[in-house]
């Protein structure tokens, strides 16, 4: 065990300190080879994350388990290219995710089902705790903490923009703001969060 | 045009139409300072993207996922400096067809009527799967079991303590079932992942000091423990 910590540089990039379950960035590296079994532990340790991202942005469930298919089947292609020193094997991943997502929500038929599916999903824990296991030494709770030191406005603004998959044109118009407003909040917001991570060590 | 620094933020949070995002990839495959800022912003993005509660995938996807990679060929690793400076590396990137006949051979001669799968002069520069360093183990040993109506062949290699299992002519699992691998030791069996028919298929775990394998239906998903009579098994001892 401890010889598997031993040799694991932390990611560092700028004031950001992101430290990455550590297994991931090898679990990938294995992966960008071809190892298919390696690609199995991947999917194993981060599914439910990856998954998870991905319903809050399209609610939908069928939709989304396709997106988070196409997501993975990214992950494999892609994987060769997969730089430990450039980012962490998280950030990696819900980069494609993020980006499947939002492409998905900007086809006009996800915009539809979800409209609709959203007031379905309201209220009821659509999660399953035994996930929770998978431990990003992100924690899910540190980093709620964090975006909780956001004020009430930049808050909104960034989740309007990161969850909803939507342009900063229209995180504007939702808020009935000038366009520039929205943006600095958004970027007032992420830089605060990006603060307040880096931070925490 | 594309010589205009990037909006880090607004491409990290995929903020970008499709032009400008097109735009901006290009701008960014050459620009070290844009592509440092945006790994930078991703962090934080991957820090909201932690924040959600995570949701437990359908067992059924996974299935999907793994068997759709399986048959999807990899991007090529881009030619990094180091590569250059290493010459065992680049040797091995630039002859793989070589390496791998050579490797092939070597199985021929030792499976003797096994077909190999794989065609290594079709897809030049893939890297090796692990199943193929099983295939293509020096100490690789053959074995068949019947089962069903066709049969399991292991190939396991002691020195890597791994085995690659398939299933030759055995229809597909029922409905809602799948066909789970176990690796049967001392203390009783250990699941070593889902084989689909016609697939060769690198078992979880090790083989170190097993006594056998064996293939058993279960629903779908897969059991902790085997819930029925294996329908083939192999014995490594």
């Amino acid at each position: 065990m401890s010889m598997l910590v031993a040799d694991r540089p932390q990611v560092t990039m700028g004031d950001v300190a992101v430290r990455d379950i550590p297994a991931l960035a090898d679990l990938l590296r294995q992966v960008g080879q071809g190892d298919d079994a390696a690609f199995a532990q991947l999917y194993d340790a981060t599914a439910a994350r990856v998954h998870g991202l991905i319903c809050r942005i399209l609610v939908d469930r069928s939709i989304s388990e396709e997106v988070t298919q196409e997501v993975f089947l990214e992950v494999w292609r892609t994987s060769p290219r997969f730089d430990s020193q450039r980012g962490s094997a998280l950030s990696w991943l819900f980069t494609i995710a993020h980006r499947r997502a939002v492409d998905r929500v900007r086809s006009s038929e996800a915009a539809r089902h979800r409209d609709t599916a959203y007031v379905a999903t309201q209220g009821e824990p659509a999660y399953d705790s035994t996930a929770e296991q998978v431990d990003g030494t992100l924690r899910a709770e540190t980093v709620r903490t964090a975006i909780g030191s956001l004020s009430p406005l930049q808050r909104e603004a960034v989740e309007l923009a990161y969850f909803e998959g939507i342009s900063h044109v229209e995180v504007a118009d939702r808020l009935g703001i000038p366009l520039g407003t929205a943006k600095s909040r958004i970027r007032d917001g992420l830089l605060k969060l990006r603060s307040t991570l880096g931070g925490e060590s | 045009m594309s010589d205009e620094h990037i909006d880090p933020i607004d491409y990290t949070m995929d903020a970008l139409n499709d032009v400008s995002r097109r735009r901006a990839d290009q701008h960014l495959a050459g620009c070290e300072q844009c592509q440092a800022e945006v790994a930078e912003w991703r962090e934080v993005t991957a820090g909201l993207g932690s924040s959600v509660e995570p949701v437990d995938p359908p067992p059924a996807l996974r299935q999907a996922v793994l068997a759709e990679a399986a048959r999807s060929a990899q991007e090529r690793a881009p030619a990094s400096t180091s590569a250059h400076r290493t010459p065992s590396a680049s040797g091995r990137t630039r002859h793989p067809g070589r390496w791998l006949s050579a490797a092939a051979a070597a199985v021929v001669l030792i499976g003797g009527g096994i077909t190999v799968a794989t065609k290594p002069w079709q897809h030049e520069p893939t890297p090796v799967s692990s199943v193929e360093r099983v295939e293509h183990a020096p100490d690789a040993q053959h074995a068949t079991a019947p089962a069903r109506d066709g049969s399991l062949v292991m190939v396991t290699s002691e020195k890597q303590g791994k085995a690659v299992a398939t299933l030759r002519g055995v229809p597909n699992a029922a409905a809602g079932k799948v066909y789970q691998a176990w690796i049967i030791t001392g203390s009783g069996p250990v699941s070593a992942g889902f084989l689909a028919p016609g697939k060769a298929t690198l078992l979880q775990g090790s083989i170190t000091g097993a006594k056998a394998a064996a293939v058993t239906v279960e629903p779908s998903g897969g059991s902790k423990q085997p819930t029925s009579k294996p329908i083939a098994q192999v014995s490594m001892t």
